[in-house]
């Protein structure tokens, strides 16, 4: 199990990380050729937004896969013997809350197909968005799945 | 039942949520969601959940925290902090009282500029300083105790992922901020020297060492990495070159080629930086996110403004709301992290603050200052954690007393900062 998370989460990483190498190069690019060139690079700011947008939700997903979201640590030391229970539980709610994400971006995802909008400058269809998203939240649930199996809840 | 009973009601269950575990992004959707559908409907509150991820396509101004995280992150995978510690050696008298420790503190205090992060600060301070002072027969406790707490140094020393995210959340602007916390935070860092000396004077917690003569030339050319980053990032700020997000992609960018040019980083550095980057950011956002349902639902309950009819009708001095809204900030840190919360507290908070007359930059450093002190206290300091997982050896309770002391830094600024309101405003009039 945690093999399978590993190798789930690696191409998920090595896309997020490339999309923060890209939003941090577009913007320098277009630091760059605004003061010295006096030729900013047209639409830096959709370039950085779908950057953004990959690099979150596929992370989120990422950061599900290796355990390392945010987590309060209280009933471990109070009661340690619920805390198993206690764990299973909280596994449980995230594949819910996860799965439940991932079937309101499907929502979003399929109006945004019927409205077929797309970015000003670089004309990005507003589905790529939407689909990292989803993509984000599905791999989440997966993730929250594979550790409610695993007994992995830390 | 009234929205602002209901909304007591439904922070019950956020905490109980917390308190079981779930992730606290999870908690706040959740909780959000609860308290949302039962004002205005299921069907509403699922709408609302579902658009939430779009606040992040519109979101060029939420790059500035990837991108001065990723600074961190390649910051530490190309040891600058070692370089950064070796300087503030280097500029300690010879035989000084505790001078590995005051080095200790000013090696944190410019790390944890340009990492941003206290955590990561802790983390990677822990690594370089606390072996030499252990070495030096320094005190298990007080070694430790003064990493933890030299962690919490940098948060307010530009650039600060926190900052940015009270920022962002209060609609403020971050040079501002930016430039507001300095002076708070170079005091800390000297109340932080202060108590190392006094410490150091019992016998057996910290022998005198002898680190050579001052060196100043050689602090400068260890510190000169940092120093361009610094320059080139937030000079270029302040100077108007460009955005606070172009600040911190070209301290990233800096940052990485630096490490590069020099050979201190390898490739697998890179791809370990990026990765940390990449999940602490994202950790962050989904935190954010979760915040944003909370804050929404919040904002549906009215909750802020009863809180400021309420006190207004008590007719209580703004120094008194303060100080209860501080000391509600030191009970929640034993229950929640700093970035949780603040992104649940200061939608709830912020208007009252406001309303009595006080500027939200200067808010957001007292809140940033109160919170950080709950990474050193029990029941859950996250600094003192992330110090225990590399050196288990050393005990839990004899690591919060080491760190102890150092509190008197935080309360000795918390008060500077009652005492003179002003002080955050000095520095944002100079130079924006």
């Amino acid at each position: 199990m945690a093999r399978l998370s590993r190798l789930l989460a690696a191409p998920l990483i090595a896309i997020a990380s490339v999309a923060l190498l890209v939003m941090m190069g577009a913007t320098v690019v277009d630091v760059i050729g605004r003061h010295l060139f006096g030729a900013p690079l047209q639409g830096v700011v959709e370039i950085v937004e779908i950057s953004m947008v990959a690099a979150t939700f596929l992370g989120i997903a990422a950061a599900s896969f290796a355990g390392a979201h945010i987590v309060v640590d209280l009933v471990d030391t109070a009661m340690p013997r619920a805390a198993a229970a206690i764990a299973a539980l909280a596994s449980a709610a995230s594949l819910l809350i996860f799965a439940a994400l991932a079937w309101l971006t499907t929502r979003e995802l399929l109006d945004a197909i019927d409205w077929g909008d797309t970015t000003v400058d670089l004309g990005i269809p507003h589905t790529a968005y939407w689909a990292f998203i989803l993509a984000g939240f599905a791999f989440g649930t997966v993730a929250a799945l594979l550790r409610l199996l695993s007994g992995a809840h830390r | 039942m009234s929205p602002a009973l209901w909304g007591l009601s439904v922070l019950g269950i956020l905490f109980v949520v917390v308190a079981l575990r779930l992730p606290i992004a999870l908690a706040l959707m959740l909780a959000g969601f609860i308290g949302y559908a039962g004002l205005d409907g299921v069907d509403r509150a699922l709408l609302v959940v579902g658009a939430l991820p779009g606040e992040m396509i519109r979101g060029y101004s939420f790059s500035v925290v990837p991108l001065f995280v990723l600074m961190g992150t390649v910051a530490a995978a190309s040891g600058m902090s070692r370089e950064l510690y070796d300087a503030a050696r280097s500029l300690a008298r010879p035989n000084a009282r505790g001078s590995l420790a005051s080095a200790t503190i000013g090696a944190c205090a410019m790390f944890g500029a340009i990492s941003g992060s206290s955590i990561a600060t802790a983390a990677t301070m822990t690594r370089v300083s606390v072996p030499q002072m252990r070495a030096a027969g320094y005190r298990d406790g007080f070694a430790a105790g003064t990493v933890a707490a030299g962690g919490t140094l940098g948060i307010l020393i530009p650039p600060s992922v926190i900052l940015v995210i009270y920022a962002l959340l209060a609609e403020q602007s971050v040079p501002e901020l930016f430039a507001a916390a300095l002076i708070p935070g170079l005091l800390l860092t000297a109340f932080a020297i202060l108590v190392v000396k006094v410490m150091a004077r019992r016998p057996g917690v910290a022998p005198p060492l002898d680190t050579g003569a001052r060196a100043p030339l050689k602090a400068l050319a260890s510190t000169w990495k940092l120093l361009t980053v610094f320059a080139l990032s937030i000079g270029g700020i302040y100077l108007g070159w460009f955005s606070p997000t172009e600040g911190a992609a070209v301290g990233a960018f800096s940052t990485l080629a630096l490490a590069v040019l020099t050979r201190t980083i390898t490739l697998s550095g890179i791809a370990t930086a990026l990765r940390e980057a990449v999940i602490t950011s994202a950790a962050l956002f989904f935190v954010f996110l979760g915040a944003l349902m909370f804050a929404r639902f919040i904002a549906l309950t009215r909750l802020p403004t009863t809180l400021t009819e309420i006190v207004g009708a008590a007719g209580l001095p703004a120094l008194t709301v303060i100080l209860i809204i501080i000391l509600a900030y030191i009970l929640l840190g034993c229950i929640l992290e700093t970035v949780s919360m603040i992104l649940i507290t200061v939608p709830v908070f912020l208007p009252l603050v406001v309303s009595l007359g006080y500027d939200p930059v200067w808010f957001g450093i007292l809140v940033v200052v109160v919170a950080e002190m709950g990474l050193i206290t029990p029941p859950i300091g996250m600094n003192i954690f992330v110090i225990r997982s590399q050196l288990p050896e050393i005990a839990l309770p004899t690591l919060f007393a080491g760190v102890a002391p150092y509190l008197l830094a935080h309360i000795a600024l918390i008060a500077v900062l009652l005492a003179l309101p002003g002080l955050t405003a000095i520095l944002p009039r100079l130079l924006l």
